[in-house]
């Protein structure tokens, strides 16, 4: 009883910080102070007019996209690969490509800010895709590895003796097996790319801001209603697609697979 | 070699090479640039490198007592961070071991939400919470405890809040998970033998948990160690820590080098830590290295 009784003490402290940006965004005052007065969705309607808000948030929804289905294809072939590998190079290339998740996210973001400029691609679209693929990669990684290690190894060659050439059976019967897997690598690549900030914040420029970047920037100033609506917005749009996820695959299942 | 045979291992070449391209290219050099940055020295009027391979900018920071005393405070943080981190996380973790299965789905979707959610927002929501005009401070300034609003944000102990709540998840499903683990025989056997629910938490569920607090411990550590996000956002000016300077130095001062060390720096002290920390509850617990040992098995 009273582990339970703590148990929800600690559920309210995780859900604190959440509860006060609704309150906050759907006070009547253009600024941030307590007590809320009055109900209004007007900061809502002024945050969804703003262009620079507009901008970041298409950004990091098209760049978590873009890596979602580039993190989903390469994980993928990713875990094929590990699978045909004599085990010691299986090994050393498995530690090599989840290195992301160990190392810190400021050494990574400032791996990438040098190779980048090094490259000359600073400042662009591509080098933000290519730095969140390579940090969401071992996500999927890890969950389509789960998922084929379930399958027996003579799978594809059981298909391939009954004629099926070996991009055949691949595609028709192991895919389809690993399917959740790969789902739900892919959502979670999209929300890992959609919530980081560590290595956006290193490779952003005027025109390529994204929607957490954004916040932080604005945060050093006096906190107004209209940003914190955006964080509501923000925290909508993310629950949405947590609730996808539980429904198709399991999140306990997803985020264990991210764990080092 | 088979026709067949042959074809394989084109295949497998088709697959692998790229990967091994891409990775190479995009992973493995970004961080050897970063590593063999920290070895040079720039002059800092014209950015020309000066000196290709010098230990400068490592003594630059070791020997330097603000700098060390940035060491100590990232510290300190980060191990009160752990602490906190399992004070909170370890009944959380036990009362959703215990709960049906949809009051433990809600506790677990709960739970996880400060890791999918940008920390950003979290770190905005306390700063909503601790700033002068926030809640705790309207609060207690409405029932009359306080005249002045206590200088609750940009201190160390913000910064600590905010690194608790955003870390807590790692430490939750740790212990979770080891819970799992735990064969529910052993607890009928303990039931059945006359233990009361203490002693059976305090002879069975405690030490065979307690491998789950250590790899918590290890994760939350090492990724808190390395936050620089939430140090900039809660701790201010006044808060200093390594990550935060290496930021700093990068994006502000422009010195790649310094910036490129300290962050070096950042990885060998946390991978020395954790890895001590570990051995050491290898030695202290010595039915860990057992429950490892049947997990695996």
């Amino acid at each position: 009883m009273l582990t339970r009784l703590l148990a929800y003490a600690v559920a309210g402290f995780i859900l604190a910080p959440l509860a006060v940006i609704f309150i906050a965004s759907l006070s009547n005052l253009p600024y941030i102070a307590f007590p809320p007065q009055g109900f209004t969705l007007r900061w809502y309607i002024e945050a969804a007019g703003r262009p620079e808000f507009l901008e970041s948030f298409w950004l990091s929804t098209a760049v978590a996209a873009i890596v979602a289905v580039c993190a989903t294809v390469i994980g993928t072939a990713v875990s094929f690969a590990l699978r045909v590998l004599p085990e010691r190079w299986a090994t050393l290339s498995a530690t090599i490509v989840t290195s992301p998740l160990v190392l810190p996210g400021v050494v990574m973001g400032i791996a990438f800010l040098q190779f980048f400029t090094l490259l000359a691609w600073d400042a662009s679209w591509t080098s933000l895709v290519l730095a969140h693929v390579i940090m969401t990669v071992p996500y999927v990684v890890r969950l389509t590895t789960d998922s084929l290690q379930a399958l027996p190894q003579n799978l594809e060659w059981a298909a391939s003796s009954l004629g099926a050439a070996p991009l055949r059976a691949v595609l028709t019967i192991v895919l389809p097996c690993i399917k959740t897997g790969m789902i739900g690598g892919m959502v979670f690549a999209f929300i890992v790319s959609f919530e980081n900030v560590t290595l956006s914040i290193f490779l952003a420029a005027p025109r390529l801001i994204t929607l957490p970047v954004r916040i932080f920037g604005y945060t050093d100033q006096v906190i107004e209603s209209w940003l914190v609506a955006v964080c509501g917005i923000a925290i909508l749009f993310t629950a949405a697609l947590i609730l996808l996820i539980e429904k198709f695959v399991g999140l306990r299942r997803v985020v264990h697979a991210g764990k080092a | 070699m088979t026709p067949q045979g042959i074809t394989r291992a084109i295949g497998r070449g088709l697959l692998i090479a790229p990967l091994t391209i891409f990775f190479v290219t995009f992973l493995v050099a970004p961080l050897t640039l970063t590593l063999s940055a920290a070895f040079q020295r720039i002059d800092t009027a014209t950015y020309e490198v000066t000196d290709h391979a010098t230990l400068h900018q490592f003594f630059r920071f070791l020997g330097d007592e603000y700098y060390l005393g940035v060491m100590w405070a990232t510290f300190r943080i980060t191990a009160l961070t752990t602490l906190f981190c399992v004070l909170l996380g370890y009944p959380y973790a036990l009362a959703m071991w215990r709960a049906r299965p949809a009051e433990r789905q809600v506790l677990r979707l709960i739970a996880l939400s400060p890791l999918l959610i940008s920390f950003v927002i979290m770190n905005l929501g306390w700063l909503i919470i601790l700033a002068p005009g926030g809640v705790i401070n309207a609060t207690l300034q409405s029932l009359g405890l306080i005249g002045q609003p206590l200088p609750l944000l940009y201190s160390s102990g913000a910064v600590i809040v905010g690194l608790v709540h955003v870390h807590l998840p790692f430490m939750i499903l740790s212990i979770e998970n080891a819970l799992e683990g735990i064969r529910p025989e052993l607890l009928r056997a303990g039931a059945s033998l006359g233990s009361d629910p203490w002693r059976l938490f305090r002879h069975v569920i405690w030490p065979l948990s307690i491998s789950g607090v250590v790899t918590g411990s290890t994760i939350v550590f090492a990724t808190t160690a390395s936050s620089f996000v939430t140090p900039v956002l809660l701790g201010g000016a006044r808060v200093k820590t390594m990550a935060s300077v290496a930021y700093q130095q990068i994006l502000v001062t422009l010195d790649l080098p310094f910036g490129s060390a300290v962050a070096l720096l950042l990885v060998l002290l946390t991978a020395l830590v954790t890895l001590s920390v570990g051995a050491a509850a290898m030695r202290l617990i010595p039915h860990l290295r057992l429950i490892q040992q049947s997990r695996r098995g």
